[in-house]
C-alpha cells in the first residue's frame, strides 16, 4: 500500500493516528474497518486542528481538509491507490 | 490546624528515592534530597493510587471527595459538589490556591478555584493563553517544543508557549514556574499567619511537560546542548516506534534527562518552601501532604505521555508522603491501600469538617493506628474506556467494548471529549439520577474508547513494572479481581451500562 498521492507522506507503510473528538462514528468504522494500522486516541494535543476541521495524522504527518475526507474516501473505497 | 496540600503534576513515585533508588527505565538515580529529607520527617503511602485520569478529573477527586470516572470526564465541579475551600470557610478556616496550572481557567473546567478565599495564578504555563506577543518566535526553540505553525490563532497551540516564556532567561530558575508558584506560596503562607487556621492548595503544574528547564537542571542529566534544535523538550504523545510521537534513542533519552532535570527543579522549590516553614517554625501546627495526580510514559511500555495505553503503574501509582505532627514521627510508613479520592475526607477531617465525602475513606486512621486498612479496593480509570482495580499488590485492567457507549452524567452539557474548545451542546439528552447526589443530570451517550488490546492482569509485587500479564496463569486471582470490580462498581452504585461495556455481569444479590 502505497501512499503516492499525498505528498507530504513519504513511508510505504501506513500509520493512521486519529482523534475521537475529532472525527464522525462513521469515519471511525471506515478507519477501523482497514488493514492498515490505526490508533484511536482520546487526544493527539492538536487540539486547534481539531477544532477547525477533520484531521488525520499519517505516518506522523497531520492532513486535514479536502486531504483528509480524499483520504478517508479512499479508505471507504478500499482502494487507497 | 493548618493545611498544607500540595500536587506536583506528573510527578511519577518512582523518581523518589523514598520508593525506588532509581526510576524504571532510568540506569541513573534522579536528585530529589528535599523530597526525601521531607519524606523521612512524614509519613511515606507506599500503595496510593490515582482514581480518575488525568488532570481535572483528579482535582475533583481531591476536592470534592467524588469518584468521578464512571459518570463523566474531565469537566466542572458540580452544583452539588462540596469542595475543601467551601468546607474550609465553613470551618472558619482562610483558604488560599497558588497555582500555574491554567486549565482552571479555560474551557472545560470552572468551579474550581472560586471556592477559596483568594487564589495566585502564575500566567504563562504550557497553553495558557498569556502572551500574544512577540509574533515571530525563536525558530530554534520553536522546533524543540515542535511548533510548527508560529502563525496559529486557533485553541492551544505550541507556539503559545513560546510567546509565554519568550523574556525567560534560561540562567535565571526563578523566571521558570515552579520557581515562581514555590515562592509565592511562602509568601503566602507567611503572609497568612495572621489567621488562625488557614488551608493552601499549591497546584504545580511542573513537571508536567514542557519539559523546558534552566540551568542547572537542563544540563545535569545530559552531555547534550540542551538547546539543539533537533532535540525535543515537548515530545508528542503516541508509540515510540511510529506516528506523531516517533522519536529516536539520543532524543528519547534527552526528553528522559530534561523530565529528570524538571524534577530535580522542583525538588529544590520545594526545598525552599519547606525552609520557610522552619523561618515560622510552622511544622508543629501544620499538616503537610505532597502527591501527584498521575505519572507520565517515557517510553515505558513503548509509549510516550499519557493519552495511549492502559493505565500501567507508571500513570496510575502515585506519591503520597504526608506530615502530620501528631503522628508522623512514630508512623514512618503505611503499606494500606490508599486512593486519591481519600483526601478528600482526610483533608476535610483536619479542617474540622465533614468527613464523610461521598467516595472517599479518610487515611487518618492509618495514621493514628486505629486502623491497618480503610480499603480493600481501588477503582481507577478514564471516563468512557477501560476500568482498573487493584488490591495493592494485584492489577486488574478491564478492557472495555468499544461497540458500546458510555454515558455523560453531568449537570453541564459539556464537551466530554474535546474538552478545551467553546461548548457543543449535544442533541439526544436524557435525564438521569446519580446515587450520590439529589440534583437530577443530564445524561446521553458517547462513543467508548479502549486503550489496551485485551484484557490484562499484573502482579507487581513479584513484576513491578508489569511486563508479564498473568491473567492466564493466575486464573484464581484473575477471577477475584474480576469479582472485586464487580463488588465495587456495585457499592458505588455505578450507572448500569458500566457493566456491559465491560462485559462484567453486575454482582448477583445474596438474597
Amino acid at each position: 500500500m502505497t501512499v503516492r498521492h499525498f505528498p507530504d507522506v513519504d513511508d510505504q507503510s501506513l500509520y493512521v493516528e486519529y482523534c475521537l473528538a475529532n472525527i464522525s462514528p462513521q469515519q471511525r468504522v471506515a478507519l477501523e474497518h482497514t488493514d492498515i494500522d490505526i490508533r484511536g486516541s482520546t487526544c493527539l494535543d492538536r487540539c486547534g486542528r481539531c477544532y477547525r476541521s477533520t484531521f488525520l495524522v499519517v505516518n506522523g504527518t497531520p492532513i486535514d481538509g479536502a486531504d483528509c475526507e480524499k483520504f478517508i474516501n479512499t479508505l471507504k473505497q478500499g482502494d487507497p491507490e | 490546624m493548618n493545611v498544607l496540600f500540595i500536587s506536583i503534576d506528573s510527578l511519577r513515585w518512582d523518581f523518589l528515592s523514598a520508593y525506588r533508588d532509581r526510576p524504571f527505565g532510568y540506569d541513573y538515580a534522579v536528585e530529589t534530597p528535599n523530597l526525601d529529607h521531607f519524606a523521612d520527617r512524614g509519613t511515606v503511602f507506599d500503595t496510593h493510587y490515582a482514581g480518575s485520569l488525568f488532570c481535572m478529573p483528579a482535582r475533583r477527586e481531591w476536592l470534592t471527595g467524588t469518584r468521578e470516572f464512571p459518570w463523566r470526564g474531565w469537566g466542572p465541579i458540580e452544583p452539588f459538589d462540596d469542595t475543601l475551600p467551601r468546607i474550609a470557610r465553613s470551618t472558619g478556616t482562610v483558604a488560599g490556591l497558588v497555582t500555574d496550572h491554567y486549565h482552571y481557567f479555560q474551557h472545560g473546567a470552572s468551579g474550581y478555584y472560586e471556592d477559596f478565599s483568594g487564589f495566585e495564578f502564575v500566567r504563562g504555563h504550557e497553553h495558557d493563553a498569556w502572551r500574544t506577543a512577540p509574533r515571530e518566535i525563536d525558530a530554534s526553540f520553536a522546533s524543540q517544543i515542535q511548533a510548527s505553525d508560529p502563525d496559529e490563532l486557533s485553541y492551544m497551540h505550541r507556539a503559545q508557549y513560546a510567546r509565554n516564556v519568550a523574556n525567560f532567561d534560561p540562567e535565571v530558575e526563578s523566571d521558570f514556574f515552579a520557581p515562581k508558584v514555590f515562592s509565592r506560596t511562602a509568601e503566602w503562607i507567611e503572609d497568612n499567619q495572621c489567621w488562625d487556621d488557614w488551608f493552601c492548595f499549591v497546584d504545580s503544574f511542573d513537571v508536567h511537560e514542557p519539559f523546558h528547564c534552566p540551568e542547572p537542571y537542563a544540563s545535569m542529566y545530559t552531555d547534550a546542548d540542551p538547546h539543539n534544535p533537533e532535540l525535543p523538550v515537548w515530545p508528542r504523545w503516541g508509540r515510540l516506534d511510529a506516528g506523531q510521537a516517533a522519536i529516536d534513542d539520543q532524543s528519547l533519552a534527552f526528553v528522559k534527562a530534561q523530565f529528570a532535570g524538571k524534577v530535580t527543579m522542583v525538588d529544590e522549590w520545594f526545598g525552599r518552601l519547606c525552609d520557610r516553614l522552619d523561618a515560622i517554625d510552622a511544622w508543629s501546627d501544620t499538616v503537610v501532604i505532597v502527591t501527584a495526580d498521575h505519572g507520565f510514559s517515557l517510553g515505558d511500555h513503548g509509549w510516550l505521555g499519557k493519552a495511549d495505553g492502559p493505565l500501567y503503574d507508571t500513570l496510575a501509582h502515585t506519591p503520597l508522603l504526608i506530615w502530620h505532627p501528631a503522628y508522623s514521627e512514630t508512623v514512618d510508613r503505611v503499606d494500606a491501600l490508599t486512593s486519591a479520592v481519600d483526601l478528600h475526607p482526610t483533608i476535610a477531617s483536619l479542617l474540622g469538617g465533614e468527613t464523610d465525602g461521598p467516595h472517599g475513606r479518610s487515611v487518618i486512621p492509618l495514621l493514628e493506628g486505629d486502623a491497618v486498612s480503610i480499603r480493600d479496593a481501588a477503582l481507577y480509570g478514564i471516563w468512557g474506556s477501560d476500568i482498573n482495580v487493584t488490591d495493592g499488590r494485584y492489577t486488574y485492567h478491564r478492557q472495555c467494548d468499544e461497540t458500546r457507549p458510555a454515558t455523560v452524567n453531568s449537570t453541564y452539557q459539556l464537551n466530554p471529549r474535546a474538552v478545551f474548545h467553546p461548548p457543543d451542546p449535544p442533541e439526544d439528552l436524557t435525564v438521569s439520577k446519580l446515587p450520590y447526589a439529589e440534583s437530577p443530570v443530564w445524561c446521553y451517550e458517547v462513543p467508548s474508547i479502549s486503550r489496551q488490546d485485551d484484557t490484562m492482569l499484573f502482579d507487581t509485587a513479584v513484576d513491578p513494572t508489569q511486563d508479564h500479564d498473568v491473567s492466564s496463569s493466575a486464573s484464581a486471582e484473575r477471577r477475584r479481581l474480576r469479582k472485586l470490580l464487580a463488588s465495587r462498581l456495585d457499592d458505588l452504585s455505578v450507572p448500569a451500562t458500566e457493566y456491559p461495556r465491560i462485559n462484567l455481569d453486575p454482582p448477583v444479590a445474596s438474597d
